[in-house]
């Protein structure tokens, strides 16, 4: 797994490459914490290389989710491919998380 | 592969008891047996699902708080305008409602009485004279102190004159019955119906010491206001027959410790000011 951070305007644009699973999420999790420490409480994840994601990663995110409200903060996701969509909805997330269909439209629900 | 399947079993009887973790996740690992894999990744997978319900349950009683907190304040707001109504009939009752429900507030919160009943109490109090905007005019410009029969029978009517007004607002629950009741004494004297003892309510009762207070401390257009030493008397004599001797003892130890709210200031209230004194009652 490969993720890779970039600030756009007020939001931080998170892009995750490869498998979100027990093995890689804890990375996922801590690097996230760490920008979130940093006073980025605004997150779109970018989830267009996600490949895999399995009970671990979902957790991580939940995890990110529940430090973001703490802080005042806020993620939601976009490009989701159509097994990741489908792993989001069973696990209920869907109902808890907006989603996009590009960075661009998930980054404009911060500028409104 | 006993003693691991033992640990799994373990930390799924763990997630079933409610400890969430990231102990389950291990087991989904490459190095485990495909089928304990498989098991672990189900549980796991249950197991967010949970968590998450739970979480998105935390967030919707959150945002009903929020909700239930702006419908309050409108709630608090719609009774100031309504109470505002009759002040623009009578100076003296606006100041007055307001400095009722904060003493009324002052005694219940004293009392140790549960949040929603001083919110009740409060609401019952702004409003308790309300229904003295059905009033004739004689009666707002009336200099003179004779009252006559059919004046008197006319203030009585307020209680229930308030009631006809307010009965349609649901939201106001126990409020109604201390607008209908204030005037009700413990020996059966008061009125509308005479009511006796426990049979007033106690919202009722608290409103009704805090109502004699002020109107007896209070400057009228025929009389002036009078001391807190005279009023303390007035209410002692009240006591047993009118009111419940404790609910007397209680509210003046109150406005001894605390002091009286200052009339001036109050008697010409502005819907910002009635906000800060209902706020802080």
């Amino acid at each position: 797994m490969q993720v890779t951070f970039n600030k756009e305007g007020n939001a931080l644009v998170v892009a995750v490459k490869g498998r979100l699973d027990a093995l890689t999420a804890p990375d996922f999790e801590s690097q996230c914490s760490s920008h979130i420490e940093q006073g980025h409480v605004l997150l779109v994840a970018d989830l267009t290389e996600l490949e895999y994601i399995s009970s671990a990663g979902l957790r991580s995110i939940l995890q990110i989710s529940k430090k973001l409200k703490q802080e005042h903060g806020q993620i939601n996701f976009c490009c989701l491919s159509g097994i990741i969509q489908h792993v989001f909805s069973i696990s209920g997330f869907d109902s808890m998380f907006s989603f996009h269909d590009s960075v661009a439209q998930a980054l404009l629900q911060y500028e409104r | 592969m006993k003693t691991e399947v033992e640990r799994l079993i373990t930390v799924i009887e763990e997630v079933a008891n409610g400890v969430y973790s990231n102990d389950i996740m291990e087991f989904t690992k490459p190095g485990y047996h495909q089928i304990m894999q498989r098991v672990a990744e189900a549980v796991g997978m249950m197991m967010v699902k949970v968590e998450a319900r739970e979480h998105r349950l935390e967030q919707l009683i959150e945002e009903l708080k929020n909700l239930n907190d702006q419908l309050k304040n409108n709630i608090l707001k719609t009774v100031v305008t309504i109470a505002n109504a009759l002040g623009a009939r009578d100076n003296y009752t606006e100041g007055h409602a307001v400095r009722v429900a904060a003493y009324a507030v002052r005694l219940a919160k004293r009392l140790g009485l549960p949040e929603r009943q001083i919110e009740h109490i409060r609401i019952g109090a702004v409003l308790h004279d309300i229904g003295k905007i059905g009033f004739s005019d004689r009666l707002f410009s009336n200099q003179d102190f004779r009252i006559s029969d059919d004046m008197l029978q006319e203030i009585r009517s307020h209680p229930q004159l308030g009631i006809n007004i307010l009965k349609d607002l649901d939201f106001l629950g126990p409020a109604l019955d201390y607008v209908h009741y204030h005037h009700e004494r413990l020996d059966g004297s008061g009125y509308p119906c005479g009511l006796h003892g426990n049979e007033i309510p106690l919202g009722a009762q608290i409103v009704s010491i805090a109502d004699c207070f002020d109107a007896i401390t209070t400057e009228r257009c025929y009389r002036k206001g009078r001391n807190c030493s005279e009023a303390f008397s007035i209410l002692r004599d009240m006591s047993g027959t009118h009111m419940a001797p404790q609910l007397v003892e209680s509210f003046i130890e109150e406005v001894e410790e605390n002091g009286v709210i200052d009339g001036s200031k109050e008697i010409s209230a502005t819907t910002s000011d009635l906000h800060t004194l209902l706020a802080e009652g």
